[in-house]
């Protein structure tokens, strides 16, 4: 029906470098033999019709993947960082305009600070990049978005977030030295490095619910359409573990695949067999063709574009298949009238 | 799959002894033919390798054993896999295993009783923790200012943990010769307002006897290396000076908290005497995110009083080359970054103290109830500036850092204009800020 006169297709949110967590050498297996354990996935606003898909994501890793991929982008683009500007900003595919209220309010201090790059992801440029992400999302046709927000971790990951600390401060001060030096132009290693903001995940929270606010006001039937955000007790994939677990006890006619979907980094996801899988925010990949269809599809500035989301998701129905055996789930217990999954047993 | 975890190697860490007994197991693992990696790739495995291995060995066991896990529960499948595993793998009769008895010969390595009891612990205190009871918190469509304050990590991290991590800041610790090798966040105004905080936190959940002290995990430089400690913060004088001005009611009083938190740290005297004007006014603004402005920028003020000149001469699009500037810059940013990390610990244990009168009450708001405190600043700002009030309110002309005692006042507050008082200490908060 609607073919697409003009092509464009962005891999800007599709990071290299991004934080990989979980089980050691799993995403490095994944990747290694993507068609064994997952499968090409795909939604755009047109093939949708009217379906609702859950989208879940990871608060922390998308928080990861934006910086990241800025940074990335100020390297392939061969700009420095004292340069950051609104002019920048205007470059994120399918920018939604909008003002950052940041958690300090002040109209002086959004504009001037956080422009200016003390930090290669200032709270400016990250509200913008959550803002298009999410906004872009609805506009391939998902109805549904939670981002779901690391609550506190157990006390035996010390050790790790310890590691993940000493690094972020390595590389905050390589960029603090570039940046008095203004030298961040040459060499790879005077590049910026990807460093989170202290108020990262406020002003992405901020972004969440300005975007709540605007899609309730949509003119062009979005209505129907809903961002939220979960703030777990412990860390976020325990709370999708028990997300879907109680979700799939609740109605066991859910299909998973095709009703929800997992956007993160973390491996630990497949140690809870309630998940149905995830996608690594870096294979994401967005597209855009614009309508030649019919004049219908034409009247809303929204149907002007085809907007396509693909991705690659690892499920655990294909992992599963892979190693049948060290995956085993016990069908019964001691009665052997009740059927009980691993997972329900571990749960119980 | 939480076998998996555990032997590949997790974000978890467990005591020495648990995790010691997890690489054993795992290197027997990797080294066995039923790991079936090649020679090369068992004396030096990658992470992806050392996982394949892994999911063989544990394959070949489960598929032996389908039929002996239909009655067990979730630790016993643990117990009796964990126990098959380490002696399938290291039982020498066995004849796939012959390179493995070469390799135990030659290295000496050896699975002991103890290592596979411990072995076993681990996966089942892998298990705990991946299976966790998540309390799952309603999600929230709208945040409210007390929800943004009250799933606060941060301060559950204290709590629990007794740990607080000075986060990593773009900050120059070293420049031109002279020595910087400390953070923003170890400036001594900073470092005595978290130790009260911390203090504060204690007395209010009543954890004054769990604890004494809590840790900073703080990055500097030391020459030219990067030094990562702990530094103890202690408490315990804190907690039991409040505890000696304790009043005995359940929570502290709000303007004796306040006064405590921001006091001078040369002064030990609980009670206040000088605030700023803005401080004050900022629990005046029904605007959590104006007072959070205020509030940081009054503390902020009197450590770094050139911030706004600074700032103010950084315009996005006209960067002055200095290294001076750049310099200055990256420190009035930082010291307005950490003083904005503290407010917000600061607001988050408000919330906490705040007792519980009205739930549908906005937890800042609630401070607001508290109209003696609101009357007596504003009586006084009128005492002291009545010329300003005579000729229209103008604040332009008042400077920040001015003075101001609270003075205990009778009053009837039917007769106060509330919403007149904080209209106009709006103002000054714009004005403070456009200047």
């Amino acid at each position: 029906m609607a073919t697409g006169n003009r092509q464009q297709s962005t891999s800007f949110l599709g990071s290299k470098n991004d934080l990989v967590m979980g089980i050691k050498g799993l995403y490095s297996l994944l990747q290694s033999e993507p068609s064994r354990f997952g499968k090409s996935w795909s939604w755009s606003s047109r093939n949708s019709h009217g379906k609702g898909l859950h989208v879940f994501i990871d608060g922390p890793a998308l928080h990861h993947h934006l910086v990241s991929s800025w940074v990335e982008e100020i390297r392939k683009n061969d700009s420095t960082l004292c340069h950051i500007s609104s002019a920048s900003i205007d470059n994120i595919p399918y920018n939604t305009r909008s003002r950052p209220k940041l958690p300090v309010d002040a109209p002086a201090w959004s504009n001037e600070l956080a422009y200016v790059s003390s930090s290669p992801c200032s709270t400016v440029v990250l509200y913008e990049l959550t803002y298009s992400f999410l906004h872009t999302l609805f506009l391939t046709g998902i109805q549904q978005v939670h981002v779901v927000w690391d609550g506190l971790t157990h006390g035996s990951k010390r050790r790790t977030q310890i590691q993940r600390f000493e690094t972020q401060c390595y590389q905050s001060y390589q960029n603090a030295q570039h940046f008095i030096m203004n030298d961040f132009c040459g060499s790879k290693d005077k590049l910026p490095q990807p460093t989170c903001h202290l108020w990262g995940e406020c002003i992405m929270q901020e972004a969440i619910c300005n975007l709540q606010e605007t899609l309730e006001n949509e003119e062009f039937g979005q209505r129907d359409r809903s961002l939220w955000n979960h703030f777990a007790e412990n860390e976020a994939d325990i709370y999708l573990g028990h997300f879907f677990f109680n979700q799939k006890k609740q109605d066991t006619n859910y299909c998973f695949d095709d009703e929800y979907i997992v956007l993160s980094n973390d491996t630990d996801l497949f140690v809870y067999s309630s998940i149905p899988g995830f996608i690594p925010l870096s294979t994401l990949m967005f597209e855009i063709a614009s309508c030649t269809g019919p004049a219908h599809m034409r009247n809303s500035s929204v149907m002007e574009y085809d907007y396509a989301v693909k991705g690659w998701i690892f499920t655990q129905h294909q992992f599963h298949s892979a190693f049948p055996y060290v995956l085993y789930t016990p069908t019964r217990i001691a009665t052997g009238k009740v059927i009980l999954t691993l997972s329900q047993l571990f749960f119980s | 799959m939480i076998i998996i975890a555990a032997l590949a190697g997790c974000d978890y860490t467990l005591d020495p002894i648990l995790q010691q007994a997890l690489y054993e197991v795992r290197h027997v693992l990797v080294k066995s033919d039923g790991g079936g990696l090649r020679l090369r790739d068992r004396n030096d495995p990658s992470c992806k390798k050392s996982l394949i291995a892994i999911f063989r060995c544990l394959g070949n066991i489960l598929q032996n054993m389908v039929s002996a896990f239909e009655s067990l529960l979730a630790k016993e499948f643990l117990t009796v896999v964990g126990n098959a595993l380490v002696d399938h793998y290291t039982d020498p009769r066995r004849k796939n295993n012959r390179h493995h008895q070469q390799q135990q010969h030659m290295k000496g390595i050896e699975i002991h009783e103890g290592t596979k009891i411990s072995f076993v612990h681990a996966l089942i205190e892998i298990s705990g923790i991946y299976n966790e009871t998540s309390c799952l918190i309603k999600p929230l469509r709208k945040r409210s200012i007390n929800q943004l304050i009250s799933p606060d990590v941060t301060l559950r991290r204290i709590l629990k943990h007794r740990v607080f991590y000075c986060k990593p800041l773009i900050e120059i610790h070293h420049i031109h010769g002279q020595s910087h090798n400390h953070s923003v966040w170890a400036d001594p105004t900073f470092s005595s307002c978290r130790a009260r905080l911390y203090a504060v936190l204690a007395y209010i959940c009543k954890e004054c006897s769990v604890y004494d002290s809590v840790d900073d995990y703080v990055h500097r430089i030391q020459g030219s290396r990067h030094v990562f400690q702990y530094v103890p913060v202690p408490i315990a004088d804190w907690i039991s000076l409040l505890k000696s001005h304790s009043t005995g009611e359940q929570n502290m009083p709000f303007i004796e908290m306040i006064g405590f938190i921001l006091g001078s740290p040369a002064s030990e005297q609980l009670q206040i005497t000088t605030m700023s004007i803005p401080m004050n006014a900022c629990f005046l603004l029904t605007s959590f995110k104006a007072k959070l402005l205020l509030f940081t920028a009054s503390f902020i003020s009197t450590l770094f009083p050139d911030y706004r000149h600074f700032i103010k001469r950084f315009h996005p699009l006209d960067l002055p080359t200095s290294t001076h500037y750049k310099t200055h810059f990256l420190d009035a940013y930082n010291y307005l970054q950490v003083a904005l990390i503290h407010t917000k610990l600061a607001y988050g244990i408000f919330a906490l103290s705040a007792s519980p009168l009205d739930e549908s009450l906005n937890h800042f708001d609630r401070f607001l109830l508290d109209e003696t405190l609101l009357w007596s600043v504003w009586r006084r700002m009128e005492e002291e500036n009545s010329h300003y009030t005579r000729n229209n309110w103008d604040f332009k002309d008042l400077s920040p850092e001015y003075p101001l005692k609270i003075i205990e006042v009778t009053v009837d507050v039917s007769t106060v204009d509330y919403f007149h008082i904080r209209m106009k200490l709006c103002q000054q908060w714009k004005l403070w800020f456009e200047h």
